[in-house]
């Protein structure tokens, strides 16, 4: 009896301790390099946005601000008709009228998770 | 006369070597179990890649137990022999008995025997590793550390069980190899088990499988019982993005401090980062594809097919196989139960910031328990998607349970 509780509460201890080690110890080193490639890669990305405004403001000087709002409203209009053509589609009847169209303020979108769901599927 | 006779004789030959002089009533039970694992797989789709294979080979081997045989060796008389293979040159060695002069002639195994040695050798367990770390998207974990800890909370299962295994009167190994089903992880629970008590390989395997395709069933309750509504309907707020290089740098950090701190986990986290960074490192995509999917379907054949032939009525049909079978579904309570609790934890550290269903995901049983933790979640509010943030202690549950199985190797192998 003595020497089955010995054993029973030596693995429990030593199992309990160990795997907590070792996996808090892999928890330290992964926030630490974690932060280190954040951080580089976050100071690369700031000097490439640095790099593109720079850019942006050379051309801003040759007056392609028209030609910019031309584009976005053009890409607008299209996004319009795309979406009405799918609610006509979806509801087939005239009677349907959009008055507006406004972005979902969604933490994860339907496309997103259809991916995510696709990618963890059953091994 | 003697046609009719020479028919006889070779009816009463083709009898008594058939199932049905030589089967008896346990390879029956078990056909019968196995038919109904079948349905399981087959209509339920309970984990059907698995356990189909292993209820086939299960109905296979009480049907011909033969097909399991090891090799050995049948003593001929010479005279006999040579009669029987004139013109062949013999050089099988001789026993001599009672002044008869004896071949002993090799027998070949049956075909799962040897398909079994992959098993029994512990190989095929950390090629099917390989081809989960190939599969397995270790960014949520990356991106939320602290997942670690449900992984490791989640494998207290596996040890309370093995107090509970010894005190039931099974050795220290068996207990070891009980507990592990805890960790919900199959190869892993195979791995312990082809070490610690190989007997015990048929049962273990087959529970393990049982539990892991009844995580549906088997965790929701225990999540509701541990956990108020208030808890299950925290939004959690969305991971950061993980870059490639971070993911490149993750199984190159695990495998060292792992192999390192625990030899023993070696084999089968090594495959499972090998797979990893064959996924990650995007320079070896043949290599990657082969492992997630040609590679992982054969061995998942071998290793089903010859798992369930372990499970032959006189090795299965026991009291202790009865024992097996609910210290496991303690185990596995107790895994999912302490991965809640310590989710728990979690929510209040973090003044509510983290769900406590996803704790129950640290059990390993990629991706189903982190679907688990998903869909309840979504049962309490349907806007809520906790599946990126339940794969964490998922993926953490599978390397959590691959250092519980060094511990175990190391103290009781």
């Amino acid at each position: 009896m003595a020497e089955k509780l010995t054993i029973s509460l030596t693995v429990l201890l030593t199992g309990f301790v160990v795997v907590f080690t070792v996996l808090l110890l892999l928890i330290c080193i992964i926030k630490l390099y974690g932060t280190i490639v954040y951080k580089i890669q976050t100071k690369k990305s700031k000097d490439i946005a640095e790099e593109n405004a720079n850019a942006k403001q050379d051309l801003s000087a040759f007056d392609a601000q028209p030609a910019e709002i031309q584009q976005s409203s053009s890409d607008e209009l299209e996004v319009v008709a795309a979406i009405s053509a799918a609610v006509y589609s979806l509801y087939s009847s005239s009677s349907v009228k959009i008055k507006s169209i406004r972005k979902r303020k969604e933490k994860s979108s339907a496309w997103r998770n259809a991916g995510i769901m696709d990618n963890t599927r059953a091994f | 006369m003697t046609i009719i006779n020479g028919f006889l004789e070779a009816l009463k030959g083709l009898y008594n070597s058939s199932g049905i002089s030589t089967l008896t009533w346990k390879n029956y039970v078990m056909i019968c179990i196995a038919a109904f694992l079948m349905y399981l797989a087959i209509k339920k789709q309970y984990e059907p890649l698995l356990l189909l294979p292993i209820a086939f080979g299960m109905m296979l081997v009480n049907l011909y137990p033969a097909i399991m045989d090891p090799p050995s060796t049948q003593l001929i008389e010479c005279s006999a022999y040579e009669a029987a293979h004139q013109g062949q040159v013999i050089s099988y060695a001789t026993t001599v008995m009672d002044g008869v002069k004896y071949y002993n002639v090799p027998t070949y195994g049956g075909l799962l025997y040897y398909l079994y040695q992959g098993v029994k050798l512990g190989i095929y367990p950390p090629l099917i590793f390989l081809g989960i770390g190939a599969m397995t998207d270790f960014g949520p974990l990356i991106a939320s550390p602290k997942s670690f800890i449900l992984g490791a909370a989640a494998q207290i299962g596996i040890f309370i069980t093995f107090i509970g295994a010894i005190f039931l009167g099974f050795t220290q190994p068996q207990a070891g190899s009980i507990g592990i089903i805890g960790g919900a992880d199959g190869p892993t629970a195979i791995y312990v088990t082809s070490k610690l008590s190989p007997e015990l390989l048929g049962p273990i395997a087959v529970a393990a499988y049982s539990y892991m395709a009844l995580v549906p069933i088997i965790q929701p309750p225990i999540m509701k019982l541990l956990t108020t509504k208030k808890e299950r309907s925290v939004v959690m707020e969305q991971l950061r993005p993980v870059s490639k290089l971070e993911k490149i740098i993750f199984p190159i950090v695990v495998v060292i401090v792992c192999a390192v701190a625990l030899p023993s986990a070696a084999p089968l986290i090594g495959m499972l980062m090998l797979g990893n960074i064959f996924k990650e490192s995007g320079v070896v995509e043949r290599i990657s594809k082969t492992a997630q999917n040609e590679l992982m379907n054969i061995i998942t054949i071998f290793l089903g097919t010859t798992v369930g032939a372990t499970a032959t009525g006189a090795v299965f049909l026991t009291p202790k196989t009865l024992g097996i079978i609910a210290l496991g579904l303690f185990a596995f309570c107790m895994g999912s139960a302490f991965g809640v609790l310590f989710g728990k934890l979690m929510y209040k550290f973090t003044g509510g910031k983290v769900n406590p269903l996803i704790g129950s995901a640290g059990v390993s049983a990629v991706p189903m328990a982190a679907r688990v933790s998903n869909k309840v979640g979504q049962e309490e509010n349907p806007g809520n998607f906790l599946l990126m943030h339940a794969m964490g202690p998922n993926v953490a549950g599978v390397i959590g349970s691959a250092v519980a199985a060094g511990v175990l190797l190391s103290i009781l192998g």
